[in-house]
C-alpha cells in the first residue's frame, strides 16, 4: 500500500516537474495571432504585399503623400486655393493634421518592413533565394519610406528593428541625440540608412529581365540602383551617384530604354504599364478591373478594394468633375511653347502634361480632346473656375480616351511611374557635369532624352560652363520631361534653391500666375489668357512669396510630437533657415545663368 | 501523505490534487413590448439569447517538508511545486425577431447568429520556505517562488519573488524582566517580499490579425496580403508588488489586551498600463498595454483587542484602523497624466482624483448670470444654470476649465468587533467603514441628470420651481435636450460629488450551541444559528452600494457596481 502510494505521488509529481515550461505555452485557439503567424516564407510574402499595399495610401502616394512634393515644385500651383495651399505656400502649420499623414501611413510601411527584415535575420548568406527576395523587396521599401520620411520632415525617428517596438525607447524612438541643436544630424542619420538599405536591396534583387511579376510592379535591383543614386545625389555624392547610374546604363541591373511613345508612360493598360523605360512605379488596377471599397488609410483595407488612386481626382478640371486643385504653372507651358521638334511641330511632352487645345494636337494621339470632349481655340478649359490654371493632364484620363470625366476617389488606374529612364539619363548627365563639367558624355545622355520628344539635340560648344549646363539640365531639361511628376520638390532642395537670393527670385517668377476666371475674361475684366506667360511683377500670386524659412520640409504635427516627447521639431517646426547646414557641406549653388 | 519522523525530524511528503467543473447556461427572453408610444420594443425586436459556459479548474500540488529541531535551532523547510490550470469554453448564441406563438428556440427567430471561445490559462510554481527560530526568541522565514504564467512570452514568462520576515520576541530574552502577567508577548517585527502578478487575461502577448485583407496587384492581378495591424506588447511581463512593512505586537494582562502597530509601503512596479502608441509606430492601436506605471501605498495599521474571558459573560471587542496614502510614482514613459473621464491621475500625486469644473452655485436671477457671464462666459446658459469657476481666467467656461476637484480613495479604512459568549449562547457582530471618503455615483447622477427622460429621481421633482423671476430650486432647471456650448447643469464638478463616509453592520451571528447529552450521544456538537449579512449601513450616501471596488484609475467612481445583498440565515450544524 505505501509503496503504491510512494509511486503513485512520485509518478505525478515527477511528471509534472517535467513537463511544466511545455503546458504554459498556449496558443490562442480563438483566431489568428502573430504568434503563429510571420514564421514561414508563405507568411512573409503575404507581408511583403502588405508592405506593397500601404505605398498606395493617401499619405504615401495615392494622394497627399505624392501631391504635397508636387506642390513644392515650381512648375504646380494650388489652383483650388484650399486643402492644398499651405503646402504650396511653404508655409504649413503645425497644427494641420494633413501634413502627418504621410509620417503616418510611411510609418505603417516601414513597421511592416521591420517586422519582415527583422524575421529574414541579419545573414543574408543564410537566406535561400525566395527569402532573400523577400527581404530585397521590403528593404527597397523601407528605403524609400524613410526616403520619403526624411525629405517631407527632414528628422524622422528612425526604427529599424521589429523588436525594438516592444521597448519603450523603441516605441517612443528619438529623432535626436545628446547635444544636436538641429534636425540634420537625423537627417544624415536617416540618409545613411536609405543608402544601406537600397544598396542591401541590389545585391539580393532580380533585375526586371527576369520577367513575371518583377517586370510586373515588384522592386528590382534596378529600382533599387535607382534610387540608391537619388539619394547619393540629395546628398551631392556625384560621383558615387554617377558609378551607380552608368551601371544603369550599362544594363547591369536590367536593361532599360526610353520608350518611342513618350506617352506610353502615362496611361494604363498592359501595353503602357510597367514598362522598359520604367524603373518603379505604383501599381494601380486598371478601370474596369477595380475593386469597390476606397482604402484611405492603412487601418481600413479590404480584399476588395478600389486600388486606384486620387491623383486624377485632384488633377482634374471641376468642369469634368475634378476636384480642381493643382494645375501646372504658365511658366512649364511657355518653356513647352518656346522651342519646337526638329519637324516644327510642338514637343509631344506638352501633350501629356498639360491639357491645352492647341492646333497642332489636330490628328496627334487623341487628338484636342478634354476627357473625349472636344476642345476649341477660344474656349479655355482651366482646372478651377474660381481661379483658373492649366489642366494638368499626367496621371489623368484627360488625353486616354477612357472616361468622358472624372470618376473622382480613389479611381484612378494609371500606374505611377516613379522612376523613368530618363531619369537616369538626365541624373547621369547631372552628375557627369558635376564630376567632369560640360563633357561629351553628359550632352549625350541629354540628347538621347531629347531625342525621343523630336528635338534637336545640344551641341557642347554652346555650354561653356558647368553652370550653364547645370542651368540646362534644371531647368529646360527636367522641368520638359518631369513637370507635374513627384520629385521637382526633391530638386530644388538638393540644389539648394532656397537657400540663393538669385535662385528664389528666379522660382518665384516661374510660380507666378495670374487668376483667371471665364467670366471676368468674357466680360473683358481681364485681357490675359489663361497660358499667357505671367511676370512676377504684378501677378496675381507666386507661391514662393509665402516661404517661411524651414519650411523647404512639413513641420512634424504638433500631436505627433505631444504623443512621442522624445521627439523635437525639424526647421519647419522653428522656422529656422537651413542655408548654414547645405554650407557646411561644402554645397554650392550654381548661379543663376540666362540661356 | 507521508513520511517519515524520529524524535527531532521529520520529513514528509505531501501531494494535493483538485479538480473543479462549473457548468453554466443562461437564457434570455426579450419580448415586444409597450410602455409609452415613445419608450417600447418593437415587434420583430425581440431577442432571445441562450449562452452555455464551462469552467474547469484543475490543481496539483507537490510539497515536501522537513521539520528539525537542533538544541534551540528550530528549523522548518518547504519545498514544493505547483501547477493549475483553468480552462473556459463558451458558447453564444442569439436570435433576434421571432413569430408568435413564441417557441423560445434559437432556430424559430428571424435573424439569428452565434459565437464561441476557448481559453486557456496555465500557472506553474516552485516554492521554498523557510522557518527558522532560535529559542523562539529570533524567527526568520524566507520565502522563494519562482512562477510561470501562460499569459506571458516565453522570455518573460518565469519570474522570481523572494520574501523575508524577521521578528524579534523580546519577552522571551532573558533579559526582560517584566512580568509575564503584565506584559506575555512583546515582539517586534519587519518584513519586505516581492509578489507578481500576471491578471491580464488570455493570450495579451499575441496580437490578433485578420489575414488578407490588404491588396496589391502586379501586371493588374490583384494579390492578397496581411500584416500585423494592432501592435501588441511582446514583452508584457510580471506586474510586481514590493511590500515593506514594520510592526510591534504587544500582548498584555494574559493576552486580556492585544495591541499591533504597523507601517506598511506598498511599491507596485512595472503595473500593466495603457501607453499611448505614437504615429511612428505604425499601428492602428492608439494605446498598448506595457510594464509602465508604478505606484505606492502606504500608511500605518492599528489593532486592538480586549478580551474577558472571566466572568460567564465571556467578551472580545477588536477594532482596527488602518490610513492610506497613496503616490502614482511613474505612468509610463514620457507620460506625466492620464486624464479619462472625471478622473485624473498626476505623477507625485494620489491615483485617479476627481477632475472637473469647480461650481459657484446656480444662477438665481438673470442680473447674477449677467454678472457671471460679465466675467465668465457661460454661452447658453439661462436663469436657474449652474455656474462654474473661469478657471484659466480667459473670460470663458470650456474644457480648459477643468482642474483636480479631490479624492477617490478612502483615507482612512477601520473595523470593530464584537464576540459575546454566555454559557451556550454566543453573539458576534461584525463592522467595517470608511471615513474621509468621497464618490461619485454613476446610477444617482444619471437619475438626477437635468437633461432627456432618464432623470427619474424624484429629488428631480423639485426642479424648475420659480418665485417671479427669480429660481428659488436647489435642483438647477431642466431640458429636454441640450442646446448650450456644454451641458451646464450634468457638468461633473462638485456637486456630482458625494460624502460616502460609511459604517457598515456587516454581519451578525447568534448561535445556540445544544448539549451533547440531549441527543444520547449520536449526534455531537450540535449547534442552532441565525445570522444576518449587511444588515445595515450608516452613512449619508445616495446609492445603493457604498462598499464597492472602483477602476484601478477611476477609485471613485462608483459605475453600477452590483449592490451587495442583504442575507439573512438560519441553520443548524450538527456532526455524527
Amino acid at each position: 500500500m505505501k509503496l503504491y502510494r510512494i509511486s503513485f505521488a512520485l509518478l505525478l509529481g515527477l511528471g509534472m516537474m517535467t513537463s511544466c515550461d511545455d503546458k504554459l505555452d498556449l496558443v490562442n485557439p480563438n483566431q489568428q495571432t502573430t504568434e503563429t503567424w510571420g514564421n514561414t516564407a508563405a507568411d512573409l510574402e503575404e507581408a511583403v504585399i502588405a508592405a506593397y499595399n500601404h505605398i498606395r495610401m493617401e499619405g504615401t502616394y495615392a494622394r497627399v503623400g505624392y501631391n504635397i512634393d508636387v506642390c513644392r515644385g515650381d512648375e504646380v500651383w494650388n489652383s483650388s486655393q484650399v486643402w492644398y495651399m499651405p503646402f504650396d505656400d511653404l508655409n504649413e502649420p503645425i497644427t494641420d493634421e494633413i501634413g502627418q499623414w504621410s509620417w503616418r501611413d510611411w510609418y505603417y510601411t516601414i513597421t511592416v518592413c521591420n517586422y519582415v527584415i527583422t524575421k529574414c535575420g541579419s545573414d543574408n548568406n543564410a537566406l535561400n533565394e525566395q527569402y532573400k527576395r523577400i527581404k530585397g523587396q521590403v528593404l527597397f521599401l523601407r528605403g524609400l519610406a524613410y526616403f520619403n520620411l526624411a525629405n517631407y520632415y527632414q528628422n524622422p525617428a528612425l526604427i529599424t528593428d521589429f523588436g525594438a517596438y516592444s521597448t519603450l525607447e523603441g516605441l517612443y524612438a528619438a529623432n535626436v541625440q545628446e547635444g544636436e541643436t538641429d534636425g540634420f544630424a537625423q537627417y544624415d542619420r536617416v540618409l545613411d540608412q536609405v543608402e544601406a538599405d537600397f544598396q542591401e536591396a541590389m545585391t539580393l534583387l532580380p533585375t526586371r529581365d527576369l520577367g513575371g511579376e518583377w517586370s510586373k510592379g515588384r522592386a528590382t535591383s534596378g529600382a533599387a540602383a535607382g534610387y540608391y543614386a537619388r539619394t547619393l545625389m540629395q546628398r551631392h555624392k556625384y560621383s558615387e551617384a554617377l558609378a551607380v547610374l552608368k551601371d544603369i546604363i550599362g544594363k547591369r541591373y536590367g536593361s532599360y530604354k526610353l520608350m518611342e511613345n513618350y506617352g506610353d508612360n502615362f496611361r494604363e493598360g498592359p501595353a503602357y504599364e510597367n514598362n522598359e523605360e520604367s524603373l518603379f512605379e505604383v501599381q494601380f488596377l486598371d478601370h474596369d478591373s477595380q475593386g469597390t471599397d476606397d482604402e484611405w488609410t492603412p487601418v481600413n483595407t479590404s480584399a476588395n478594394a478600389t486600388q486606384g488612386s486620387a491623383i486624377e481626382s485632384n488633377f482634374g478640371p471641376g468642369d469634368f468633375g475634378g476636384w480642381a486643385d493643382l494645375s501646372a504653372a504658365p511658366w512649364l507651358y511657355n518653356l513647352f511653347k518656346s522651342e519646337r521638334t526638329t519637324n516644327g511641330n510642338l514637343d509631344p511632352r506638352l501633350y501629356w502634361t498639360i491639357g491645352t487645345y492647341e492646333p497642332e494636337w489636330d490628328g496627334f494621339e487623341y487628338g484636342n480632346v478634354c476627357y473625349t470632349v472636344p476642345m476649341s481655340a477660344d474656349v479655355f478649359i482651366v482646372t478651377n473656375n474660381n481661379f483658373g490654371g492649366l489642366p494638368i493632364a499626367k496621371w489623368t484620363n484627360l488625353r486616354t480616351g477612357l472616361y468622358d470625366k472624372v470618376v473622382t476617389g480613389l479611381h484612378d488606374g494609371i500606374n505611377l511611374r516613379m522612376m523613368r529612364y530618363s531619369d537616369v539619363l538626365l541624373r547621369a548627365a547631372e552628375c557627369e557635369n558635376e564630376v567632369n563639367g560640360p563633357t561629351q558624355q553628359a550632352i549625350d545622355w541629354i540628347n538621347e532624352v531629347r531625342t525621343r520628344a523630336g528635338l534637336v539635340g545640344l551641341n557642347l560648344a554652346d555650354f561653356n560652363s558647368k553652370d550653364k549646363l547645370f542651368e540646362q539640365i534644371a531647368n529646360v531639361e527636367r522641368p520638359k520631361e518631369f513637370g507635374c511628376e513627384y520629385g521637382r520638390g526633391l530638386d530644388l532642395i538638393r540644389w539648394g534653391f532656397f537657400y540663393d537670393a538669385g535662385r528664389m527670385a528666379q522660382i518665384k517668377q516661374h510660380a507666378a500666375v495670374n487668376f483667371w476666371t471665364k467670366s471676368d475674361y468674357e466680360s473683358g475684366t481681364c485681357a490675359y489668357t489663361p497660358k499667357d506667360p505671367v511676370s512676377y511683377d504684378g501677378c496675381s500670386k507666386s507661391s514662393f512669396d509665402t516661404f517661411v524659412d524651414g519650411h523647404e520640409y512639413l513641420p512634424i504635427y504638433q500631436g505627433t510630437l505631444n504623443d512621442n516627447p522624445n521627439l523635437v521639431g525639424n526647421s519647419a517646426n522653428n522656422s529656422t533657415s537651413n542655408a548654414s547646414y547645405f554650407s557646411s557641406k561644402g554645397w554650392t549653388v550654381h548661379p543663376v545663368v540666362d540661356l | 501523505m507521508f513520511g517519515v519522523e524520529s524524535k527531532n525530524h521529520k520529513l514528509s511528503y505531501k501531494i494535493n490534487l483538485s479538480y473543479s467543473k462549473t457548468h453554466a447556461q443562461d437564457k434570455t427572453w426579450v419580448a415586444a413590448w409597450i410602455q409609452s408610444n415613445r419608450v417600447y420594443l418593437d415587434k420583430s425586436n425581440e431577442r432571445l439569447t441562450k449562452n452555455s459556459r464551462t469552467y474547469s479548474d484543475a490543481l496539483i500540488e507537490n510539497t515536501l517538508t522537513y521539520d528539525g529541531t537542533f538544541g534551540l535551532n528550530h528549523v522548518n523547510l518547504v519545498v514544493g511545486q505547483t501547477y493549475e490550470e483553468e480552462n473556459t469554453n463558451e458558447l453564444n448564441s442569439w436570435g433576434v425577431n421571432l413569430s408568435e406563438p413564441y417557441f423560445l428556440q434559437i432556430q424559430n427567430a428571424g435573424t439569428r447568429d452565434g459565437s464561441s471561445y476557448e481559453y486557456k490559462h496555465a500557472l506553474a510554481s516552485y516554492i521554498a520556505r523557510l522557518n527558522y527560530d532560535y529559542d523562539g526568541r529570533y524567527l526568520i522565514s524566507a520565502i522563494v517562488r519562482r512562477d510561470g504564467s501562460s499569459r506571458l512570452k516565453k522570455d518573460n514568462r518565469w519570474d522570481t519573488f523572494p520574501s523575508v520576515s524577521v521578528g524579534w520576541r523580546i519577552d522571551r530574552e532573558p533579559w526582560f524582566k517584566v512580568s509575564k502577567n503584565l506584559i506575555n508577548l512583546l515582539k517586534l517585527r519587519g518584513s519586505y517580499g516581492v509578489l507578481g502578478n500576471e491578471n491580464i487575461g488570455e493570450y495579451q502577448y499575441q496580437a490578433t490579425m485578420r489575414r488578407k485583407n490588404m491588396t496589391y496587384n502586379f501586371g493588374n492581378v490583384p494579390v492578397l496580403g496581411s500584416a500585423l495591424t494592432t501592435f501588441v506588447n511582446e514583452n508584457i511581463a510580471w506586474e510586481k508588488k514590493k511590500t515593506s512593512n514594520a510592526g510591534i505586537d504587544i500582548a498584555m494582562f494574559n493576552n486580556r489586551i492585544e495591541f499591533t502597530a504597523e507601517w506598511y509601503k506598498n511599491v507596485s512596479e512595472d503595473l500593466l498600463y495603457n501607453v499611448p502608441v505614437p504615429a511612428n509606430g505604425g499601428f492602428a492601436n492608439t494605446s498598448v498595454t506595457m510594464n509602465a506605471a508604478s505606484m505606492e501605498n502606504s500608511g500605518l495599521e492599528f489593532s486592538l483587542t480586549y478580551r474577558n474571558h472571566d466572568h460567564p459573560l465571556k467578551y472580545d471587542i477588536s477594532a482596527n484602523l488602518s490610513t492610506l496614502k497613496n503616490e502614482v510614482t511613474s505612468l509610463g514613459f514620457g507620460t506625466d497624466k492620464f486624464i479619462t473621464g472625471a478622473y485624473a491621475t498626476y505623477v507625485g500625486e494620489e491615483i485617479g482624483k476627481f477632475y472637473g469644473w469647480v461650481y459657484e452655485g446656480i444662477a438665481r436671477t438673470q442680473e447674477e448670470l449677467d454678472a457671471h457671464n460679465a466675467v465668465a462666459r457661460q454661452d447658453g446658459a439661462n436663469v436657474g444654470d449652474c455656474l462654474y469657476k473661469d478657471l484659466n481666467g480667459d473670460g470663458i467656461v470650456n474644457g480648459d476649465d477643468q482642474t483636480v476637484l479631490g479624492s477617490g480613495l478612502p483615507k482612512i479604512n477601520f473595523g470593530l468587533s464584537v464576540h459575546l459568549d454566555y454559557k451556550r449562547v454566543d453573539l458576534s457582530i461584525s463592522t467595517f467603514g470608511a471615513l474621509d471618503y468621497h464618490v461619485s455615483d454613476d446610477i444617482y447622477n444619471s437619475l438626477n441628470s437635468c437633461y432627456n427622460y432618464s432623470n427619474k429621481s424624484v429629488d428631480m421633482l423639485d426642479a424648475n420651481r420659480w418665485e417671479g423671476s427669480t429660481y428659488v430650486s436647489d435642483v438647477p432647471r431642466t431640458y429636454l435636450s441640450n442646446n448650450a456650448s456644454l451641458a451646464w447643469n450634468d457638468l461633473f464638478s462638485d456637486r456630482k460629488i458625494q460624502n460616502a463616509a460609511y459604517w457598515k453592520i456587516a454581519n451578525i451571528e447568534l448561535g445556540f450551541n445544544m448539549p451533547d447529552k440531549w441527543f444520547g450521544g449520536y449526534v455531537t456538537g450540535v449547534r442552532v444559528y441565525a445570522s444576518a449579512q449587511n444588515l445595515y449601513t450608516f452613512t449619508g450616501y445616495h446609492g445603493y452600494n457604498v462598499d464597492y471596488a472602483g477602476g484601478t484609475f477611476t477609485p471613485g467612481y462608483n459605475f453600477c457596481s452590483f449592490p451587495t445583498p442583504r442575507t439573512f440565515m438560519g441553520g443548524i450544524l450538527f456532526s455524527f
